[in-house]
Parts: C-alpha cells; structure tokens; sequence
C-alpha cells in the first residue's frame, strides 16, 4: 500500500511499527497487534488512513482478530472516505461474519480497535479499547490528546470490539488542522502518556523528540525501521512487556522532491 | 564527525509505573483461633510472603493490609508493598467482631484505589480474603451493621468495587459466612490443616493477576478440586 504522496505542494507519509511484547517472547506466542496505513491521493487533498488493533491476550485467535479489524476497517474507509465510525461498525461485523464461517465465538476474535482519517484539514478517529491517539496542529504547535483508553477503572479489563454492546463504545472524535498524528496500542500508552489526578495526560519529553524527529526535513527515509529499532529498544520495553505499535501519519505543507506528484 | 542521534537517544520515557494489585486480609483471631489455627496462620503468613518475594512482578505490584478481628478490629498492617511488608505474629484473644472488620477492609481499599489514582498509578481490581473459624459477634441477620456489611460487600461485588473471597475453618458457620458472601461466589471450607495449601494458591493467584494484561483471562488453580486445599459448603 501507498505509504505516502505528494499533492498540490504537501506531502504525507505514515509511519509505523508492530513488535512482539516480551512476555510474548518469553511465552514463545506471536505478536497479537495489528497496523495498516494507506495515503491516497484525493480531488481535493492527500488523505491517510490508519487502523491500529491490539488482539486481546483473552481471545484465541487473537491476531487473526485484529488482523481482520484493521483490513475490514480499512478497506471500508477507502470506499467511505471520513467514515470511521462505519468502518469499525464495518470491522466488527466481518469479525462477527468471520467467527461464524469459522464455527468459533467473536470472543476468540476479541480485539481492541483505533480507525483514522487524517486530510490537511481534518482528522477523524474512531476509537474502542485502550490505545492512545496524540495529534499536533499544524498552526499553533500544539499537541492534543485526541482519544484515550476507554473508560475502565482496572488496568487489565477492556470493551473490545466483539463485545455485544461494544458499538455503544466506539469513541468519535475530529480534529482540524493536524500536522502530525499518532496512533498506539496499550503496549506504548504508557511512553506517551502518563496518568495524574486520574486523568491522561501527554508526556511531552516522548511524543515532542518523536514528533520533531519525523517532521524534520528532509523526511526521514528509515522512519518506519527507526520506529522498530525505537520500539524493541531497552527505553521502550521498560513501560510495557505487551506488543507495542506505533504509527505516525505527517502532513506537511512542503512538498519532497523525492516524491513523484501524484 | 558524530554519529547522529538516535530516536531513541532523543526520546525519554516516563517512570516506568507497575499496576498495583491491592489485597487486604481480614484475619480472625479470636479466641476461638488459638493453639494450632493461629499457629498455622502465621505460617501461613510467612508463606505467602516469601512466595511474593520471590516473584519479580508480584513483589512490585502486589500491596498487602491486614485487618484482624478479636479483642477489637485492628489494622495491623496498612497497605504496603512486598518488599516492605513484613508479615505479623497474631496472637488470638476476644470475640469475633467480623462485621466491623470487613467494612475496615473495603474501607482501606477504597483509600487504597484513590491514593492509587491521585499518584496516576494504574490498578487491578482489589481483592478481599476474609478468613474465620466462627461467626461475627457483633451483628446479627438483619440488624444495622449486617444490612451495612451485606450492602457493602454484594454491592461492592456487582459494581465490581473488589473480588471478596470468605473463607471458613472448622468450625465456621458457614451458612452465615455464605449470606454474607456476594451470590456469585459461596464461601469456601478450609480443609483440615491445608493453611499453607491456601495460602500457596491465594500467592499464586496475585502472581498471574500481577502478571496480567489487557483482556486477559485468569485461569486460577482451582481451590476446590481434588487437589485444592477448599470445598464449596452451601
């Protein structure tokens, strides 16, 4: 898939990666996240679309699950442009539809799942789990904790996306003018993000190197290699033992020579 | 010239902060208990201590209280982390004030949960083990104190507030015990002399939950198997 692109003057390009957890390793099971990314060319402006899925530990086939959320998702977004609450509705029925061919339960298929629409002017996200979505704006510099985990109180209970009532769950936000957005499962929640007084909060001496890191120019053309070394790296696997994905979409207002106009 | 920084170089990561998983023991030490119960409990105690320890994760995560209830209900021991905890020597004396006790303990976890999110510390859901060889002495079905405690232990259950886990040693009442047990879990019977059964599986339990993650199920060993050191009494 198309990972970046260059239209009228901007360019974007995502980012990411998915590493296998260390008690995964020590468990000799495979990595249970998932991650697609894909930048269109649009009539009208670059678009990234991104869906993000961590299989829960409880689920049997747990990467399947969320393999099956982040294509599902995806390919309705490319028919559906902006539409990613459709496309987890989208994702959770072909899970559903996949569990029944199968003859297993939507439980064994139990995943969480992050769905993201980004343009120069607007990014939309849908949301079910835990997992965390920071943006910056592209005018004010500001970061933005666009969507957190869902609410629950213990740190190993969660709303999947299987659940029954989970549609009720799905967390919707927009945003404008985003010039940088990252997408994470629960395995780096806690690099960039810390809690106090009960709330979330961004842990600026992570997300700010790593937001400057893949919007400095020229663009960084071992991003996404950066990311795995940075992800299986000592500093990363100190927050979490569990799988780790990060995925990083870059608007940025110049245009890289280096990549043929769409 | 310098080789480049790496992203990891440029990147610092928060503290890193271990769930915490809180348990509070509400242990009988009634008169009833003394001679060999109390004896074995506190070998008890020092089992599930040193099996904590000697767990990486469960000696970060796992925080310990205990209540005890005999000639008064004390706190012997406020919520403390394994490596500080050093378990106590009960002596048993007195009645069995267990109402009080087990307000004490849900109590101490609800401090425990909100000091937990004032530090930003991310939490398990607390668990409560009541242990008794008797009954409470100081409520009786449906006066004020027991309405309180069964209010304060089936809703805390269905709101999913703690697991309360009540165990009965010979000879516990344990029709009383299973009243005051939430409906969706009887009280257990201690089989004779397995304290240290018990306390190996309770120890164990906190280590797979203080190894948990996101969706995870926990598969307990099952204490009322052929093996497990419980029966279910209804």
């Amino acid at each position: 898939m198309k990972q970046e692109c260059t239209h009228n003057g901007k360019t974007v390009r995502i980012y990411g990666s998915c590493v296998q957890g260390a008690s995964h390793e020590r468990e000799g099971k495979e990595c249970e996240d998932s991650w697609i990314g894909e930048v269109l060319p649009d009539t009208e402006s670059l678009r990234a679309l991104i869906a993000v899925s961590d299989g829960l530990g409880s689920a049997m086939y747990a990467k399947l699950g969320s393999s099956i959320a982040v294509s599902s998702a995806l390919s309705h977004l490319e028919a559906n442009r902006g539409a990613v609450f459709e496309a987890a509705c989208h994702a959770r029925s072909e899970l559903f539809r996949v569990a029944e061919d199968l003859g297993i339960s939507p439980r064994d298929l139990a995943c969480t799942l992050i769905v993201a629409d980004v343009t120069p002017k607007k990014a939309s996200v849908a949301h079910i789990g835990d997992g965390i979505v920071i943006g910056k704006e592209g005018d004010t510099g500001e970061y933005l904790l666009i969507s957190g985990p869902g609410p629950s109180e213990y740190v190993n209970e969660v709303i999947p996306l299987t659940a029954d009532d989970s549609i009720d769950s799905i967390r919707c936000t927009e945003v404008m003018g985003i010039s940088v957005l990252a997408v994470a499962t629960d395995g780096c929640q806690g690099a960039l993000s810390t809690r106090k007084d009960g709330g979330l909060e961004i842990f600026y001496p992570f997300v700010a190197p790593l937001f400057t890191y893949f919007t400095r120019t020229p663009f960084p053309d071992t991003g996404s290699s950066d990311l795995d070394t940075l992800l299986s790296g000592e500093k990363v696997k100190m927050v979490s033992d569990d799988d780790k994905t990060l995925v990083i979409a870059v608007i940025s207002e110049e245009a890289d020579d280096r990549v043929p106009a769409a | 010239m310098e080789p480049a920084e790496s992203l990891e170089d440029m990147v610092t990561i928060p503290y890193p902060q271990h769930p915490h998983c809180a348990t509070v023991l509400v242990l009988d030490t009634s008169s009833s208990m003394d001679g060999t119960k109390i004896h074995e409990l506190n070998e008890g105690l020092q089992i599930f201590t040193s099996e904590l320890l000697a767990d990486e994760l469960a000696r970060k995560r796992v925080d310990v209280a205990i209540v005890t209830f005999g000639s008064k209900v004390l706190v012997v021991q406020e919520f403390t982390g394994m490596s500080d905890f050093t378990p106590p020597t009960l002596t048993a004396r007195g009645f069995s004030p267990m109402g009080e006790a087990i307000l004490t303990g849900i109590d101490l976890v609800k401090d425990r949960k909100e000091e937990y999110r004032a530090m930003g510390v991310d939490y398990y859901r607390p668990w409560i083990f009541v242990i008794t060889d008797g009954y409470p002495t100081d409520m009786r079905r449906g006066d004020e104190r027991w309405n309180r405690v069964i209010e304060a232990v089936h809703g805390g259950e269905a709101e999913q507030k703690f697991l309360f886990w009540m165990l009965g040693v010979d000879p516990a009442d344990m029709q009383i015990l299973h009243e005051l047990s939430p409906p969706n879990r009887s009280p257990l019977k201690l089989k004779e002399a397995r304290f240290a059964d018990m306390f190996m599986w309770l120890s164990k339990s906190l280590t797979k939950i203080s190894d948990s993650r996101i969706g995870d199920d926990i598969m307990l060993e099952n204490p009322v198997g052929p093996q497990g050191w419980g029966i279910i009494s209804l």
